[in-house]
């Protein structure tokens, strides 16, 4: 009887078997593009990385080499990596935090909430590269219009771009600022599902405004909080267009960013072998906060009201 | 909504899974060709090394370059050596950049999809050279009259310049120079004499006073005019270098100088006019207004400029400039100019090497050459045909660059360091030193930093 309730279940109908194939089909372009571009380079690095493959001469076998010089050997690893942690620990809250007050107020029922809405968006629409430049320019020491006017109002000039590693992230913090408008959009689409009753009920016991965003409205949010937050952290520990454009790692590797000194070093310097060696490296240092941040959220991401 | 997790977690993992395949991702990208891309044999996805069309009338050969700035001298060589061969169909490609073209080259060779022809600056032709990532041309032109020829019109040093262990593994087509160039309603201002009336004697000593009279400041010590551009940059570092005696490596390639004694005292005086007399614009400001855009705007007195940048300067409409040679150094009484010569390498998997050789022959030919001359965008290196280069009206003294030809060193760096690295290594050693450490203590580290990356790197080599 169970096997033949197994054979019943496991057999699919021409029809659905005509949808899966229709399916497959349309995502073929994706799965195609995935296996060969990202799938089957990520398991063959596993190999480079045991290798001194360089483009420049015959690949040799060197074992874990490429790993211990990288742990042991190599301080710009974790110089780099540092760097990257610290601007993903101030990037990632100021961008969830930035991103849900505007949220916030943009759901409060101003007028003109399109307008406002177009407004924040559109810095995303801008090219990654131009915004950069266009943010190179602004920040520079000398001739940039945010240093004029802090001259202006009786400062002293900041060296935005070179005046060593925080401050250069804090620069950089306050240029991921620019890509706000994406954060904000899904969360103003989250506030709006937000059923009014529980607020209304909320206001009939008599909470604050104040309460109601701690006991209503974040909970109800939590699952776009964890999705921005898993999204911005690894795209952090990603970071790499704004570092190569702007400062290009300098001066003096003051803003080394971990891809950016993983680009180098397979790109550049034509060490695969050691680069392939970094992106394993990366690969577990992002899971393993993935992992953290995954078990956490039994704690903070409610579902539907519950706690998952 | 445990499905929200579950998307969650699978968006995770795609990420992640895509940050990986980032140190893999470059290798795949075609080059988007400005001649022919439905040609190019990345578009059609078959091996670059010679192929012919589906018609058989010719044979397609592939030529890779970076230098857009010479589009149309490029495409006119190209049209001249089609035309002097019928056979051929030449397809030149360019990369969006050094950067990308850097990155993309040797990945295209170990793929066995790289060009049969492709552009190779000095610095970086040891390595190429010394990791067979290059032909040997030296059968091919003892073959090949013409290209004895041609190669017998270039001086000695400039065709050696392309030689790795006594053989011959490019073909040079262009060379380069340097000079100061300045502003000469500044000079006439500050009452000073202008550098090219004193070209024939002047030395870094006076260009550093000369700095000093030019700079303009407030009260308040900000200057609203510079003296002179010290950068952290080849131009003019290798020339301070090199006129005062010093190496950048020995003679094996294996072993950096920069942090000798010569050197330290060579750079010293160059060094001391940014951070003591502070002649120049903040390293800062340079990294983002290029030294160029300050100098076309009126607010620098002098720089070293090569001649690739007239073309540029050509649109300066504030002011009246002019060049002059490179000052002598004040201790040898020297003035070298390093020159960055371009040059042809072939690719060692090509199926196209009589073809590559017949097409380099027209290329370095008087007639090829020419066309590089009558753009007046690169010296020929070919000495029969420069005449038309210096007939430019603009700079007036465009004679100087001719001048500095006699005494050009070839830009030979190391085998064994990626130019790159060797640049951003030594100029790390510079900024330090400019933004105040001790200038041995610096350069020094920046020494022992290049020679640690060329260790390493010896060891994959033998």
């Amino acid at each position: 009887m169970t096997l033949a309730n197994t054979s019943t279940k496991a057999r699919i109908t021409k029809r659905e078997k005509r949808e899966l194939l229709t399916g497959l089909a349309t995502a073929s372009p994706w799965i195609i593009g995935f296996l060969f571009f990202s799938l089957i380079p990520l398991i063959l690095s596993i190999g480079i990385s045991l290798t001194n493959y360089s483009f420049l001469a015959e690949p040799k076998f060197v074992g874990l080499e490429n790993y211990k010089k990288m742990l042991f050997d190599d301080p710009l690893i974790w110089h780099s990596l540092r760097i990257t942690l610290v601007y993903a620990v101030l990037a990632v809250p100021a961008q969830l935090i930035v991103g849900f007050v505007l949220a916030l107020l943009l759901n409060s029922g101003i007028k003109g909430l399109p307008f406002f809405r177009t407004v924040f968006y559109l810095p995303t629409l801008v090219v990654t590269v131009a915004a950069s430049l266009l943010w190179k320019q602004m920040l520079d020491t000398d001739f940039g219009v945010i240093n004029y006017v802090i001259k202006s109002l009786g400062g002293r000039s900041v060296r935005w771009l070179s005046g060593g590693s925080m401050i250069i992230i804090i620069s950089f913090v306050i240029i991921s600022m620019w890509g706000v408008g994406r954060s904000i959009i899904i969360n103003l689409s989250g506030l709006q599902s937000i059923p009014t009753q529980l607020y209304e009920a909320a206001e009939i016991d008599g909470c604050s405004r104040f309460r109601r965003i701690f006991n209503i409205t974040i909970p109800m949010m939590s699952p776009n909080i964890f999705l921005n937050l898993m999204t911005g952290l690894i795209g952090a520990f990603k970071s790499f267009t704004l570092a190569k454009i702007i400062t290009d790692g300098g001066p003096n590797d003051q803003s080394l960013f971990y891809m950016l000194y993983l680009y180098r070093n397979g790109f550049i310097s034509y060490r695969m072998g050691y680069a392939s060696a970094m992106s394993w490296l990366l690969f577990v240092i992002v899971a393993f906060m993935t992992f953290l941040v995954f078990r956490s959220s039994n704690s903070w991401v409610h579902y539907d009201g519950g706690v998952r | 909504m445990k499905n929200q997790r579950y998307f969650a977690l699978l968006l995770s993992v795609l990420m992640l899974t895509g940050l990986l395949a980032a140190c893999q991702g470059g290798q795949n990208v075609p080059f988007a060709s400005q001649s022919d891309a439905a040609a190019s044999p990345a578009a059609q996805g078959t091996e670059s090394a010679g192929s012919t069309d589906s018609a058989g009338a010719a044979t397609t050969v592939t030529w890779w370059t970076w230098s857009t700035e010479a589009t149309e001298a490029y495409q006119d060589m190209v049209a001249m050596a089609e035309s002097a061969h019928p056979d051929l169909k030449i397809n030149l490609e360019f990369t969006g950049g050094t950067m990308d073209y850097w990155a993309k080259l040797p990945v295209a060779i170990a793929g066995g999809t790289g060009p049969d022809i492709f552009q190779m600056t000095r610095p970086s032709f040891d390595l190429y050279a010394g990791s067979n990532q290059a032909a040997d041309l030296t059968d091919a032109i003892a073959a090949s009259e013409k290209l004895q020829a041609n190669l017998a019109e270039m001086s000695d040093v400039v065709v050696e310049s392309y030689s790795h262990n006594g053989k011959q593994m490019g073909i040079p087509y262009t060379v380069e120079a340097a000079a100061i160039a300045y502003n000469k309603d500044m000079f006439a201002a500050a009452g000073l004499t202008e550098p090219k009336e004193v070209e024939d004697t002047w030395t870094w000593t006076d260009v550093r006073e000369m700095a000093n009279t030019l700079t303009i400041r407030d009260d308040k010590g900000d200057a609203s005019q510079y003296g002179f551009v010290v950068a952290a940059d080849r131009l003019p570092l290798w020339e301070l270098i090199w006129s005062h005696g010093g190496e950048l490596f020995t003679e094996d390639q294996k072993e950096c100088l920069v942090g000798s004694d010569i050197v330290v005292e060579a750079l010293t005086p160059y060094i001391e006019m940014y951070r003591d007399d502070k002649v120049s614009p903040s390293i800062d400001a340079i990294a983002t207004m290029s030294a160029d855009d300050m100098f076309m705007s009126g607010r620098i007195g002098m720089l070293v400029a090569g001649i690739w940048k007239m073309p540029t300067y050509r649109g300066i409409t504030g002011f009246e400039w002019d060049i002059a040679q490179l000052p002598f150094d004040p201790a040898t009484g020297k003035r070298v100019s390093s020159s960055n010569v371009l040059g042809f390498l072939v690719n060692p998997n090509t199926a196209q090497m009589d073809n590559c050789v017949r097409i380099l022959e027209e290329f370095t030919s008087p007639e090829g050459q020419q066309i590089l001359a009558d753009k007046q965008l690169y010296i020929p290196a070919n000495e029969s045909v420069r005449e038309n280069y210096f007939k430019a009206e603009q700079p007036a003294n465009i004679l100087a660059y001719q001048k500095t030809l006699d005494y050009i060193h070839p830009n030979i760096v190391t085998q064994y360091v990626v130019y790159d690295d060797f640049n951003r290594l030594f100029h790390d050693g510079v900024r330090n030193a400019m933004n105040g450490a001790d200038i041995a203590t610096s350069l020094k580290e920046a020494e022992d930093n290049i020679n640690a990356v060329a260790q390493e790197n010896i060891k994959n080599f033998e």
